[in-house]
């Protein structure tokens, strides 16, 4: 019973595709059944009607083409006004498709499209198209696979790179968050020694000193002590630098084992395998005690802390009474006296009645507060601009969840002809005589383009579905990265490189041409920019 | 993949020694006051002219010497010189009546003639004035005229009638003066200024001590130019005529320069030239627009137009050669009928003095005229008249695959893709580049599936390269041009450096040459590879003035200076046969051969283009001018590099230019190598869109164009044609050169060519309605009209009394609309009819030539439209062609401008010899202003058939 049915419902689909015009697909069925009139309405212009013997009478009657979907009668209209898709090849054994009308009875078998070769039935100028979709719809389904199988490695890749990025994302964060806390502390400090080097700078002006003497116990504490504190600051270094190596690489074994966890085949019933991702399993769901970054930052700056001027601790000290006595002095009364002390210490000096203090020969102490001042200000600016490097890099529109951002520095090369092309991942591509080794530089990154070269195309009527007669190599991504500003070209323009991206598994460079004059385009294959499989699966369906 | 930058090498090594930043170098090329015989001709005729009555005449033809026979007239004419130099010199003159109304008159130097003179530095140069340019030239035409006879004879002249109209010349003695006369006036007039120049021989003096030079010698043994020295063993020999149109205001002709198409005065002037046209075909980098300096190519070819009448004048000398057109002024006060008249003064380095006079009455007879003397353009293979793709360069078999893929993806027509010099190994023709074309019949299979063509440039200049086996073949066998001194083969620099040159010259060296294009022999060559002849001046970096020395020996020991200007024309000439030939007898198909450089006889066997013009829009407007030029002077299949060579053309520009190009008897889009990439597709909307029309609009009125080829490769009439053709009795169309007719089509054009124009004024030559080709506007009345032209329009109109021919379905090239029906479109004249001509034939073999065609006339006259063969012959040899046809229809025939009581019209009869059948007939009433359209749906009549159909 329900063989007849099927049996039945597969006669009225052949009879309705049997009384179906020409070049009309199943979807457009009802457009073109015969009205109790016998007569048809043009599809966007209803108000023109005329007798269905004309459809596909190889005269075009209908503004919008539609009552010729058969004949390349209403190849004589503009793209903007044909309102049907082409002519419909059923193309059995592959994938059904439309040709555009002014490619029927060319003498073309336009097997790209019409592999059922139906598109030259008037067999103009002699032309025979047998069809041979068995052939090219296996071959098709064939390559169909493979890429769906590359796409799906590639899109695994891809995931790897995302969880890479996110990692470094962190990081960076981290770092940035670190170098805050760190450009705060070395503000604290240079705010310190601003405030001791004008203390050091007023003592100076009024006191005398004198030298320890060598051998005293004050000196002999100080170098003991002096030397103490080094030593430990050392350790605690050496400490830190195994700490992040350790770390660093635990990181790598991580993602090594993610990577393993993507990749490896379930199917493969391998024991050490399945018992080593279930211990990875495991210690993932650990609650990982996150790097206290104060802590860090104390630590570091323990380790950064300036030293303890020991030679300063060393000198005895006696202050001139003067001064002693203006402590004891309300703050205005202190600089009226110490002014008036300078004016008067100042004309004695220059009537020759005070010796002049020594030009040049700071005590050590102003030295070293001018010195530890400077140096944590120089601090400052290196660890602000490293700040602004940071959050620039972090900026950086890196695609879509930075999928780039782990790609960056990494290298691919390959030779054409005389030269080998060097490409680094958003940084440099260069051209190097393989005779003489000389390098050329095509330019620095600039930016990434994505463009929707469909949607484009589509809306400016352009066939888009053109297939490639050869190449069945993966079609170009729409992102593209572009780089310029590389050597300049003798009585041109400086080189520059426009890099598009095609999904693949390994990071690759598939060609090189020059179209015009110092304007490269590098073809390179990279896993960021793989779609996710079930998208990949749509977009295969389509292009066939 | 080897890329650009490495191949560029040897050129940028070779280009950095000239100056790329200015635009044309003037220094590079002469002056006609730096050109020896120039300064001498003008300075003679600046005397002469300043002497007036009282300049004592040195030519003077000796009456008792007078013989005519069977249409020659032979006489000797004496020129008075020095007592030194013997004091007469004997010049023979030979005077040809043609059986097509043409007179044509040689002069000769005896003692040159006889090689009694002696040159100097031992040359091996000949001694005779050359006299050999016919033989590259002339096809025929030169029957002689046996009926010409002598009507008087008296003491002062001698007047002889000849021709089919009773052409009448009138020799006068002395001063010897030659008039040509037709229809009862003088048409033109032969040493009418006495400035007849023929420098005879004389032997080099040097001077004695203290002796004083009588007359400047300094450009008479020597000249240096550039840094070159020109040794001219045979000392001055240069020659000289004025030839006066009275009453004539406009001349045209002499190309190729980049100027108007009505000559203009070259002495000087407000809005005149200073120098005189040059004809001297060289390699000019970067040339000017509205300049009379020389260019690539020279057809020393000059027409004269006034009311009602057309004349020509063909100066047949292949030496550098200028050309001085001054104009007589009307004298405002003066009572009489005194015209305008034009003046000109010719001036070659050397050859026989040969020069025809051409008497129209009009330009077609001119044409003809002139097509039986030199011959017309081959008729075209029918794809070179689609489009075609050029870029210097493009890079790889893979990138063609891909352009080739690009105008199908954007639905683009185009039928030809080219290759320029890199497609070669290191600049060797007939080599391909190992790395970038590793496999070449892989990209010409591709292009074959669209029926698409492939052009590949071979220049004549052969890579100096011992392990290169063509050059080693040429320099062994001697084929190449030699040296000064006659032994070793000249060598000198362009693009792979160190060349060598083929000689064209040479028998010997033409067949070895066409052997090389044999499909057995050129590597990697299919049937649908077609050639490019570029630099074929020829060019050479090196040269004086780019090109060769003029002491270099050609076969027969011709010295340069005597072939110079046909030199590129007999290379040209030999690719041809060569590709003729190349698939063996009995499979010849036409070839397609562009040149750069061309001669009078060059349309026999090439297409040209105007050269390295820019992408600007003085360019753009300058391009149809030359084109026009080239028409007229029996070469029409020309065309302008669209988008502009060097450059980059802003949208708009490239735009329009595509709009121009689509009326380019040669379309073809070419860029520089610095150029950024411009394929048609590549352009941004609206702008792809409004190129993809111009694109299809060619494709659609392909039956117009090769309507209008086979015409022309009949009787010399131009494809495109200015009104001063088209309307010989409207005098105030004789200067317009910026819009013109297609063909017999009724189809006036007038692209424009200025920036930011939305609106053009279109002058109308007569009262016919001109009906708008897009949506029937109709423009009426005798003058200038304004027509809308925003960037998506082509000011485009149709004559009332023409039918235009269409294929108007939207094919991927012209290959694959063969079989396509047409449309038939009838612009209505005022007397309610209209017709025209259709040709069609295999579009690829010879075949037409044994009858293999279609050629039917339809017309239209109020009531039937009556289709019926026109001039065919009775009895086809070959009828395979018709028969193919047999299912080709018409499939609309739209009438234009019918009246409104057509309105009730809803179906007409057609009938045949098959009988006779109804179809639907569908009126529209015009706005205002508008005409009414009538259209026959699908009259199912063939278009090879006789029918009628009864409205």
């Amino acid at each position: 019973m329900l063989a007849k049915s099927l049996l039945l419902l597969a006669t009225s689909l052949a009879l309705s595709t049997a009384s179906l015009p020409r070049g009309v697909s199943p979807e457009d069925a009802q457009l073109y059944t015969q009205s109790e009139s016998k007569s048809f309405r043009c599809i966007t212009h209803p108000s023109i009607e005329i007798p269905f013997s004309r459809v596909n009478d190889d005269f075009c009657d209908c503004p919008d083409g539609s009552d010729e979907p058969g004949t390349s009668a209403c190849a004589t209209l503009s793209h903007k006004n044909i309102s049907i898709q082409g002519f419909y090849c059923h193309n059995k054994g592959h994938t059904a498709a439309y040709l555009p009308l002014g490619r029927v009875n060319d003498g073309v078998c336009d097997y790209d499209l019409c592999c059922d070769g139906s598109d030259e039935y008037t067999g103009v100028g002699g032309v025979k198209c047998p069809s041979k979709c068995a052939e090219m719809g296996a071959a098709a389904r064939k390559i169909a696979a493979e890429r769906q199988a590359r796409r799906s490695k590639g899109s695994k890749a891809r995931d790897v790179l995302l969880k890479k990025a996110k990692i470094m994302r962190k990081e960076m964060e981290d770092n940035i968050s670190t170098s805050k806390t760190k450009i705060q502390a070395i503000q604290l400090k240079v705010a310190k020694l601003q405030a001791v080097l004008k203390e050091t700078e007023e003592r100076e002006r009024s006191r005398v000193i004198t030298d320890p003497k060598p051998g005293s116990k004050l000196e002999i504490l100080a170098k003991t002590a002096k030397d103490k504190v080094q030593e430990l600051k050392n350790q605690l270094r050496k400490l830190q630098e195994q700490r992040d190596a350790a770390e660093e690489r635990l990181e790598k074994t991580e993602a090594i084992l993610s990577v393993l966890k993507t990749d490896y085949n379930p199917n493969f019933n391998d024991e050490g395998v399945k018992n080593a991702l279930r211990a990875w399993e495991q210690y993932q769901a650990d609650p990982v005690a996150a790097r206290n970054t104060a802590e860090n930052t104390d630590l570091q700056t323990m380790i950064d802390a300036e030293d303890i001027d020991w030679d300063e601790m060393a000198k005895e000290e006696a202050v001139a009474a003067f001064h002693q006595f203006t402590q004891y002095l309300p703050p205005g009364a202190q600089d009226w006296v110490n002014t008036k002390l300078e004016e008067a210490r100042s004309l004695l000096i220059d009537n020759g009645l005070l010796a002049r203090p020594p030009v040049g020969n700071e005590s050590p102490a102003l030295t070293a507060a001018k010195d530890s001042l400077s140096a944590a200000e120089s601090d400052l600016s290196r660890e602000r601009s490293h700040l602004e490097g940071l959050e620039r890099d972090l900026s950086l529109p890196l695609g879509p969840d930075d999928v780039f951002r782990p790609l960056k520095g990494t290298c691919i090369s390959k030779d054409f002809g005389d030269y080998t092309y060097e490409y680094c991942f958003l940084d440099k591509a260069h051209q190097i005589s393989r005779k003489d080794g000389s390098r050329t530089s095509l330019g620095n990154f600039q930016h990434i383009v994505t463009e929707d070269l469909q949607t484009k195309n589509r809306a400016s009527g352009v066939f888009v579905s053109i297939v490639e007669e050869e190449g069945h190599e993966e079609p170009l991504s729409g992102v593209s990265l572009k780089h310029e500003h590389g050597t300049r070209c003798w009585n041109g323009p400086e080189r520059s490189v426009e890099v598009g991206l095609y999904c693949a598994q390994v990071e690759e460079l598939r060609s090189v041409s020059e179209t015009e004059k110092c304007v490269y385009k590098f073809e390179v294959g990279t896993a960021a920019v793989c779609d996710d499989p079930a998208a990949a699966k749509g977009a295969v369906k389509d292009e066939l | 993949m080897q890329l650009l930058t490495a191949k560029l090498a040897c050129l940028v090594a070779l280009v950095a020694q000239l100056d790329l930043t200015n635009a044309v170098k003037h220094a590079d090329f002469k002056t006609c006051s730096q050109s020896g015989f120039c300064k001498r001709g003008r300075e003679f005729a600046d005397r002469v002219a300043a002497a007036g009555p009282a300049w004592t005449p040195e030519y003077e033809l000796a009456k008792d010497t007078i013989s005519l026979n069977d249409g020659v007239l032979t006489a000797t004419v004496f020129k008075t010189v020095d007592e030194k130099d013997g004091g007469k010199v004997e010049l023979p003159l030979k005077m040809s009546f043609l059986v097509n109304s043409v007179a044509r008159v040689q002069l000769d130097e005896a003692k040159r003639q006889k090689g009694e003179i002696e040159l100097r530095h031992d040359s091996k140069a000949r001694k005779e004035r050359y006299n050999e340019a016919e033989k590259f030239a002339l096809v025929g035409g030169t029957n002689y005229d046996v009926h010409a006879n002598i009507l008087n004879s008296d003491e002062d002249s001698t007047k002889i009638r000849y021709g089919w109209d009773g052409q009448q010349v009138v020799i006068d003695y002395k001063p010897f003066k030659i008039s040509f006369i037709r229809d009862g006036e003088v048409q033109a007039v032969f040493n009418q200024r006495n400035f007849l120049t023929m420098e005879h021989w004389r032997p080099k003096r040097e001077l004695k001590e203290g002796e004083e030079a009588t007359v400047d010698e300094s450009t008479w043994w020597d000249e240096s130019f550039g840094g070159n020295t020109d040794s001219k063993p045979r000392g001055p020999e240069s020659i000289g005529l004025d030839i006066t149109f009275p009453g004539y205001e406009h001349v045209y002709g002499i190309p190729e320069h980049a100027s108007g198409l009505s000559l203009k005065e070259t002495r000087g002037g407000e809005g005149n030239y200073e120098e005189p046209y040059r004809l001297y075909n060289a390699d000019v980098f970067e040339y000017i627009t509205d300049s009379p300096m020389t260019l690539y190519g020279s057809i020393p070819f000059m027409q004269a137009a006034k009311n009602g009448s057309t004349v020509g004048v063909f100066w047949l000398n292949s030496a550098e050669t200028w050309v001085d057109v001054t104009k007589s002024k009307k004298n405002p006060a003066s009572l009489s009928n005194e015209k305008q008249s034009t003046h000109t003064h010719w001036m070659s380095e050397t050859g026989i003095l040969d020069v025809f006079f051409l008497p129209g009455p009009n330009a077609g007879y001119v044409y003809e005229q002139y097509s039986d003397l030199t011959g017309t353009t081959t008729l075209p293979p029918q794809f070179s008249l689609g489009y075609h793709q050029c870029r210097w360069n493009y890079v790889s078999q893979d990138d063609i695959k891909d352009v080739d893929r690009n105008f199908d993806k954007f639905d683009m027509p185009y039928d030809v893709i080219w290759l320029d010099i890199e497609y070669t190994e290191d600049k060797k023709y007939f080599t391909w580049d190992p790395s970038n074309f590793n496999d070449p019949l892989s990209m010409q299979k591709q292009l074959d599936m669209r029926d698409r063509k492939l052009v590949v440039i071979i220049d004549p200049h052969i890579k100096n390269d011992p392990n290169y086996s063509i050059n080693k073949e040429m320099n062994s066998a001697g084929y190449a041009v030699k040296d000064k001194h006659g032994e070793k083969s000249f060598e000198g620099w362009c693009w792979p450096g160190s060349s060598n040159w083929v000689d064209g010259l040479n028998p010997n060296a033409v067949t070895w040459w066409k052997s090389l294009f044999d499909l057995k022999r050129f590597p990697s060559c299919s049937k649908n590879v077609h050639i490019w002849n570029d630099m074929n001046e020829p060019s050479v970096f090196n040269g004086p003035e780019i090109t060769m020395p003029k002491d270099n020996l050609h076969y027969g020991n011709w010295e340069h200076r005597d072939v110079h200007n046909l030199a590129g024309m007999a290379f040209h000439n030999a690719t041809y046969g060569g590709m003729i030939e190349r698939d063996g007898p009995g499979n010849e198909r036409r070839p397609f051969v562009l040149t750069r450089s061309f001669f009078a006889g060059s349309q026999r066997t090439a297409a040209m283009w105007t050269g390295d013009n820019q992408a600007s829009w003085e360019h753009l407007a300058q391009a149809f001018p030359m084109i026009l030029s080239q028409g007229i002077a029996g070469m029409p299949f020309a065309g302008a590099d669209v988008g502009g060579f060097f450059g980059n053309p802003v949208p708009e520009l490239f735009t329009r230019w595509y709009q121009s190009g689509a009326f380019y008897p040669f379309f073809r889009g070419h860029a520089h190598i610095d150029a950024k990439r411009r394929e048609p597709y590549l352009v941004d909307e609206p702008y792809r869109s409004i190129v993809r029309d111009a694109l299809r609009l060619r494709y659609q009125l392909l039956p117009v164009w090769y309507t209008a080829f086979q015409r022309a490769s009949k009787d010399g009439m131009p494809v495109i044609r200015p009104h001063f053709v088209m309307f010989p009795n409207d005098p105030e169309g004789f200067g317009i050169d910026d819009q013109f007719f297609v063909g017999d089509s009724g189809l006036l054009v007038k692209p424009v060519v200025k920036e930011g124009q939305t609106e053009t004024e279109v002058y109308l030559p007569d009262d016919e309605p001109y009906y708008d080709y897009q949506d029937y506007k109709v423009y009426k009345g005798k003058g200038w009209h304004k027509v809308h032209a925003p960037l998506e329009k082509i000011p485009l109109l149709v004559r009332g009394s023409h039918m235009v021919p269409r294929k108007d379905r939207h094919r991927r090239s012209a290959g694959l609309m063969k079989f396509d029906p047409y449309t038939l479109v009838f612009a209505i004249n005022n007397e309610g009819k209209s017709g025209g001509l259709l040709y069609h034939d295999d579009g690829e073999t010879f075949s037409y030539s044994t009858g293999s065609y279609i050629r039917k006339s339809y017309s239209f006259d109020g009531r039937n439209i009556i289709s019926r063969d026109f001039d065919v012959p009775d009895e086809r040899i070959d009828p395979a062609f018709v028969d193919s046809m047999k299912n080709v229809r018409v499939e609309k025939i739209i009438l234009v401008g019918v009246p409104d009581d057509w309105k009730d019209k809803k179906t007409v009869t057609v009938t045949d010899k098959e009988g006779e059948w109804k179809v639907d007939l569908e009126f529209k009433k015009g706005e205002k202003g508008y005409a009414n359209v009538a259209t026959v749906r699908d009259p199912k009549a063939k278009v090879a058939g006789d029918w009628i159909v009864e409205l």
